[in-house]
């Protein structure tokens, strides 16, 4: 009996219609999230449709449960391994189809990692600035600063999980080398700095005659700026101050504790690059008549080590180096008039499977070009027997 | 009799049983007391942390909050150098509106008084925008409202803003936002349009309909208000400096002197100088120079690669690199613009906190600074 059923869900599992189901489902996924994106932001998208295992997606008045893509792809790299490797009749017959497999397979290994292990986010220059890290788009590091000598500084990071932790309840820092303790006693995901006169009893806490009010959190994870109010205990001194933190701050909040200097600074997380990049020149072309861009590309000097290089990127030509991928994101002072100095954004991914999925769509080609040529061949000689 | 012996038991049943359940919540209490609330928090080590070089942070700044939020209006206020369309215009913040620090696009920004909904904001964009059929209509539609012909926009009225008569619109609809996604009914837009072939400014508050009709006369006195911020452009009578620039509101002229094309003293007093050299080619070289000035606060020199790490800008509609120094005698900041044919040097020396304190001024100087026609 547990053997029959085993053998019906085995059955099922790799059969060609459960992929095709599967596909189907991947498809519908697709459509709806495209379609969900112009309501709502891509962060938020991504999330709910393709890092998810259960939706619900809203049909007017209804919400109809569907499968997340992450259990869709799930089910498929079973169904892949069980029905395309493992029950699979293994003959040259069958060949090019299970090569064909193998680099489908590929392109779920490659999502995996992606997902899993990469990064991603931007970086922003000014011609003639140079950079040695990119910033995520949306999530948040705590950083306390210690100057040294030679305008180096050592930067304590506090990760992404503690700020939201901090949403929750207070949260208290130290390390070894930092004579204070930072209390994060509060954060707001999305606010705007305003003016203010004193703390009300429910208000913002008001510091220096500034307070961070809260905004509604923009589904677009990017739009949102985060602020925080901390408290620097110093402990040998017994001082305590107090300091409010914003994501767009033009200056950290900087002070003096056991003789050094220091600062703490909200910001986006930042990923050190395994080289520098200057912008070199930013060139745009408009249509003619029009303030809009035809083409736009940026010239940059990559240095690494004592080496350096001269490279462009544009819109379709990103830099890749050093396991990063750089795209021609956008430009701006977006009112920038003939003359002013602009900026270049690009967008930096770094992803262990970034050339994955090249490799997975010529092994499919190959293993769909063996399977084709062979039925050809077979054909042929069918016919010419038969003649 | 043997009525009143059950009462008796049972007063003693009921007293041990109050004991217990006083002596429960007592318990209850001692317990929840020593437990430790969620609301005490939780405490982390900081385990990452990493060496940066040539960092930009200014230790000694003691910016104040506003100040370090780009919050407009407070003293010694040092909005970055990016900002520096915001700092070109001057306006009067109606009573009940908040401020809000300045956003991309907008080189104002407000919260008008009566809903936290309703916003105002102005916005500059480079040329004609479009135009102003397109961007009446463009409004039109974020308010679900169909486009206006040509005489019906001639039609309109109009009111102040920078000194110009601009167009003013004042609708009421169903509000899409600029992305259409939103859905608001009974909202409205007020705005003024001021479109010219080599600019265009735009002012536009949107809210309850209420709110906006509410705010409506402080909307039109904010926009006759905001005006030019900048000190008028001033052609040097010297015919030696042949520069055109905007002088900070800081600063004044000092008298002229050999080699210097421009001279002024910033800030109060003066204890801070900044002229304009123009020398004939690269005057020596870039490294060459600022050595020079290291070596006059007594620094050691410093290596091209040093020097290409420095920031840049664009002065006389060239690069420039910005070179800080801080001695122990006083601080630098240097401004070099490197030409084969004439090469430009913006110094500014003195005390070093009144020199960090005149940056933001100097950087603006620079970008202003144009060679006259």
């Amino acid at each position: 009996m547990v053997r029959k059923i085993a053998r019906g869900v085995l059955t099922v599992a790799s059969s060609l219609a459960t992929c095709c189901v599967l596909l189907v489902l991947l498809g519908l996924l697709t459509w709806l999230g495209t379609l969900e994106q112009t309501r709502t932001g891509l962060f938020e998208v991504q999330r709910k449709y393709f890092e998810s295992f259960i939706l619900f997606h809203d049909f007017g008045r209804f919400s109809i449960p569907l499968p997340g893509a992450n259990l869709v792809m799930c089910l498929l790299a079973v169904n892949l391994a069980v029905g395309g490797f493992v029950r699979i009749r293994k003959s040259w017959a069958t060949a090019g189809v299970i090569v064909t497999h193998v680099g489908i397979a590929m392109l779920l290994m490659s999502a995996l990692v992606k997902h899993n292990w990469s990064s991603d986010g931007h970086v922003t220059l000014y011609e003639g600035q140079s950079a040695d890290h990119f910033e995520s788009y949306f999530r948040w590091e705590l950083a306390v600063i210690e100057q040294l000598d030679g305008g180096r500084v050592r930067e304590h990071l506090v990760p992404h999980e503690r700020i939201e932790e901090a949403q929750r309840i207070p949260v208290s820092l130290n390390a070894a080398d930092i004579p204070f303790t930072v209390q994060i006693e509060s954060v707001s995901k999305n606010c705007r700095p305003e003016r203010a006169q004193s703390t009300s009893a429910h208000g913002p806490v008001v510091i220096d005659g500034v307070k961070l009010v809260p905004r509604e959190v923009d589904a677009r994870a990017e739009a949102n700026i985060a602020g925080a109010c901390v408290s620097i205990f110093d402990e040998q001194t017994g001082t305590r101050r107090r300091a409010l933190l914003w994501g767009a701050e033009a200056q950290p909040f900087t002070f003096v504790a056991a003789g050094k200097a220091w600062a703490v600074s909200l910001r986006k997380e930042r990923y050190a690059m395994p080289f520098a990049i200057q912008l070199a020149r930013f060139n745009k072309t408009e249509h003619p008549g029009t303030n809009m861009p035809r083409s736009f590309e940026s010239e940059v000097q990559v240095a690494s080590g004592s080496s350096s290089r001269d490279v462009k990127i544009s819109m379709n030509e990103p830099l890749r180096d050093g396991g990063l991928v750089l795209y021609q994101a956008s430009w701006g002072p977006s009112n920038a008039r003939p003359g002013d100095r602009l900026f270049s954004t690009f967008a930096v991914v770094r992803n262990p499977a970034d050339q994955w999925p090249l490799a997975a769509c010529l092994v499919i080609a190959a293993g769909l070009l063996f399977h084709f040529v062979r039925k050809l061949t077979r054909y042929v000689k069918l016919e010419m027997r038969a003649a | 009799m043997r009525i009143d012996a059950p009462d008796e038991e049972d007063r003693v049943r009921e007293l041990k049983w109050r004991c217990a359940a006083w002596g429960a919540v007592g318990a209850c209490v001692i317990v929840s007391g020593c437990a430790p609330t969620p609301a005490a928090g939780t405490s982390h080590r900081i385990e990452q942390s990493r060496v940066v070089e040539n960092s930009r942070i200014d230790f000694g700044s003691r910016a104040t909050h506003a100040e370090r939020f780009g919050l407009r209006g407070s003293s010694n206020a040092l909005p970055p150098v990016d900002d520096a369309p915001a700092q070109q215009f001057k306006w009067t913040t109606p009573k009940g509106w908040t401020e809000l620090a300045p956003a991309t696009m907008r080189v104002a920004n407000f919260k008008p008084a009566g809903d936290e909904r309703a916003e105002c904001y102005v916005t500059m964009l480079a040329g004609d925008a479009g135009g102003l059929t397109a961007n009446i209509n463009r409004w039109r539609g974020q308010l679900s409202l169909g486009p206006l012909s040509a005489a019906a926009i001639e039609a309109l009225p109009r009111a102040t803003l920078f000194g110009s008569q601009a167009t003013l619109v004042e609708w009421q609809g169903k509000w899409q936002g600029m992305s259409g996604a939103e859905a608001r009914d009974d909202w409205a837009l007020t705005g003024l349009l001021l479109i010219e072939p080599a600019g265009s400014l735009f002012v536009k508050m949107t809210g309850p309909s209420a709110t906006v009709a509410a705010e409506r006369e402080a909307f039109l006195a904010f926009a006759a208000s905001f005006g030019s911020g900048a000190q008028p452009t001033h052609t040097s009578e010297s015919a030696a400096s042949g520069f055109e620039f905007v002088t900070p509101a800081t600063w004044r002229r000092a008298p002229d002197r050999a080699s210097r094309a421009l001279s002024f003293w910033a800030g109060d007093g003066e204890a801070v100088e900044c002229y304009v050299t123009v020398l004939s080619g690269e005057a020596g070289g870039e490294l060459a120079n600022v050595n020079r000035w290291r070596g006059q606060l007594g620094l050691a020199p410093i290596a091209q690669t040093d020097l290409d790490q420095l920031d840049s800008i664009t002065l006389c509609g060239r690069p420039a690199k910005i070179v800080d120094i801080d001695g122990a005698s006083g601080s630098m900041i240097g401004v070099t613009c490197m030409n084969s044919t004439r090469s430009v040097f913006i110094k500014m020396t003195g005390p070093g906190e009144l020199v960090r304190a005149q940056r933001s001024a100097l950087l603006t100087f620079a970008a202003s600074l144009q060679e006259a026609q």
